[in-house]
């Protein structure tokens, strides 16, 4: 395949998803295109980052279990994106489709397992 | 997570005047259960609220009459058992624990309860509470300064499971229902209906559920876009394109069998190492760093336009294709050794064009060129410097081909060749003069270097270490 080797993905993803310092944020949306503002983003924490796996293709993922904040308002959550504060600061990603949209009520939260949180650079 | 109503525990009751409350736990409690404890006393001070309880409400008679009662919390450790000592002042009373399960261990209580305490009569209402979400358990209660008389199932905001009816068995008299709403807000007015008319008090509470938590995963596939370093390095069996906006250094470094395009705008250098085996490498367009193409290269290396820095062909072997540097190149076009094919700079080049060893096609330097071409041993081809050429044409040993320096040719054209080197015609063409050194065998020990000043542009000079040349008189 075409583009970066895998050992240059895993270079890549580890400076700059790194396993220590990190300030990233899970930020959520119901449309693709905007962020979701009934849910409050999530942290990685700085250590939340795992080192990138040496598969074919590399994959940098949350290495501890994330909780969401309770959410506000209701809505169908549908995609996510990195950011690098809790509020405002830089998208890091693309608006990604979740695996599976799900729908929160107030109050409700959103879990991700270690690993299910992914990005990969080909 | 849904609230679930677990049960109630046996009613705890005291048939004359005591200090303690013996209220049973219900059975199969677990941990993270809440527990609502309601304790009513027939004296005008309500029950103490038990150690590691959070207070719901507390309600006493109008006009500061009996009855009087309190509702309370706990979330469950699962080890609970017996019963709960519930210190009240010396009176009858009675209690029970209802047992829920799925209310937030954090916040139980969802809002602030409501109370009511009518003077006589057979419907309390009980204020309206709002709640904060769906879901929530309103559990509603009344308490009267009985004996006698019924409840009624509450039917506000939807019809509730009444779980407490007592009559006359103890004073006071209560009841209890809940309801886990799906509604969420304002509930409105609460009626609880007796059947006779007493005085009493009314409350309600709302507990919390549990957050509900979704698992979600994703994952995002990083491809094009990046502005950090883009990196192409071994073993690449197909095409590599960096097409545009590349802020950072694309580099192809071995091994890369197919075509590699470095295509626009690369503000940094775009490097092309060894072996390249494809057939086109490419660095198009507003180039503003160095585009370099090394060992072992089996296709063409173009360097279109409009390249700021320099294009280096370093090609020390075996480069079989064509290497052409075509316009606005202002940096150095160096071609080294072993270019099989032609090698081509056509117009506006500000710097050096070099052409050194080995090269057996054309080597070409058309128009504008204001460095110095230069081709050194051995050219087997042509070597053509042809209009407004500023800088100095060199052409040394071993030149077997045409070498031609046509028009406006104002600096030096020198052919420093060996005695025992390959014949060389050299040729000027300017108004109708021609300088040729025609193929001759080179004899003397020393070339004689002569300079020619033509009649249209005395800067010319050709000058050929040559044996035997024709001059006109004006070269003269």
């Amino acid at each position: 395949m075409a583009g970066l080797t895998n050992a240059e993905s895993l270079a890549t993803l580890d400076a700059r998803f790194p396993t220590s310092g990190g300030t990233d944020y899970i930020a959520w949306s119901v449309n693709g295109s905007s962020e979701f503002s009934g849910l409050a983003r999530t942290a990685i924490g700085a250590t939340g980052w795992a080192a990138a796996t040496s598969a074919d293709p590399s994959v940098k993922a949350n290495g501890t279990a994330l909780t969401s904040a309770t959410a506000s308002s209701g809505g169908t959550v549908s995609h996510f994106a990195i950011f690098s504060a809790s509020s405002g600061g830089t998208q890091r990603t693309d608006w990604t489709t979740l695996a599976a949209s799900k729908t929160v009520a107030t109050g409700d939260q959103l879990t991700a397992a270690i690993g299910a949180i992914a990005v990969t650079l080909t | 997570m849904a609230i679930t109503y677990q049960g109630i525990g046996t009613i705890g009751a005291n048939s004359s005047a005591a200090t303690t409350l013996n209220v049973p736990y219900p059975s199969g409690i677990q941990a993270g259960d809440v527990m609502v404890l309601v304790a009513n006393v027939d004296s005008t001070t309500a029950p103490s609220l038990p150690s590691g309880w959070t207070a719901g409400v507390n309600y006493t008679a109008v006009s500061t009459q009996v009855p009087s009662g309190r509702v309370a919390v706990k979330v469950a450790t699962g080890s609970e058992s017996g019963n709960l000592a519930v210190t009240t002042p010396s009176a009858t009373g009675n209690g029970y624990i209802l047992l829920f399960r799925g209310v937030d261990n954090t916040t139980p209580i969802d809002v602030a309860g409501t109370t009511v305490s009518p003077a006589s009569a057979t419907t309390y209402n009980i204020p309206t509470l709002t709640t904060s979400r769906t879901g929530v358990a309103l559990v509603a209660g009344g308490t009267a300064n009985g004996p006698g008389g019924s409840w009624s199932t509450i039917t506000a905001p939807a019809t509730m499971t009444e779980v407490v009816d007592t009559t006359n068995a103890v004073v006071p008299v209560m009841a209890v229902d809940y309801l886990i709403w799906s509604g969420s807000g304002a509930t409105g007015t609460v009626p609880i209906i007796r059947s006779s008319s007493l005085r009493g008090c009314g409350w309600m509470i709302a507990l919390r559920p549990a957050a509900t938590q979704q698992a979600v995963s994703g994952t995002v596939a990083g491809t094009s876009d990046t502005s950090a370093t883009v990196a192409l390095q071994a073993a690449v069996a197909g095409t590599a394109a960096a097409s545009s906006g590349v802020s950072a250094a694309p580099a192809a470094v071995m091994g890369v069998s197919g075509a590699t395009a470095a295509v626009a705008a690369a503000s940094l250098a775009a490097m092309l190492l060894a072996p390249v085996s494809g057939t086109t490498v490419a660095a198009v367009s507003d180039v503003s760093g160095t585009a370099t193409a090394q060992l072992a290269v089996a296709g063409q290396v173009d360097a279109v336009s409009d390249v700021a820095g320099a294009v280096v062909g370093g090609s020390t072997t075996d480069v079989s294709g064509t290497v052409d540097a075509v316009s606005g190149v202002v940096g150095e076009v160096g071609l080294m050794a072993g270019v099989a094919g032609a090698a081509a700079v056509t117009t506006t080049v500000t710097a050096d064009v070099t052409s050194r060893q080995g090269i057996t096609g054309s080597a070409d330097a058309q128009t504008a060129v204001s460095g110095t071409v230069s081709g050194l041993l051995p050219i087997t081809g042509a070597t053509a410097g042809e209009s407004a050429t500023t800088g100095a044409v060199a052409l040394q040993a071993a030149v077997s081909g045409t070498v031609v320096a046509q028009t406006g040719v104002t600096g030096e054209v020198s052919d420093p060749i060996p005695p025992d080197a390959n014949p060389v015609t050299i040729t000027l063409r300017e108004t109708g003069h021609q300088t040729t050194a025609t193929p001759t065998t080179r004899t003397t020990a020393r070339p004689v270097t002569t300079t020619h000043a033509t009649t249209a542009r005395p800067s010319t000079r050709a000058t050929a270490r040559t044996s035997a040349h024709a001059t006109t008189p004006e070269q003269r």
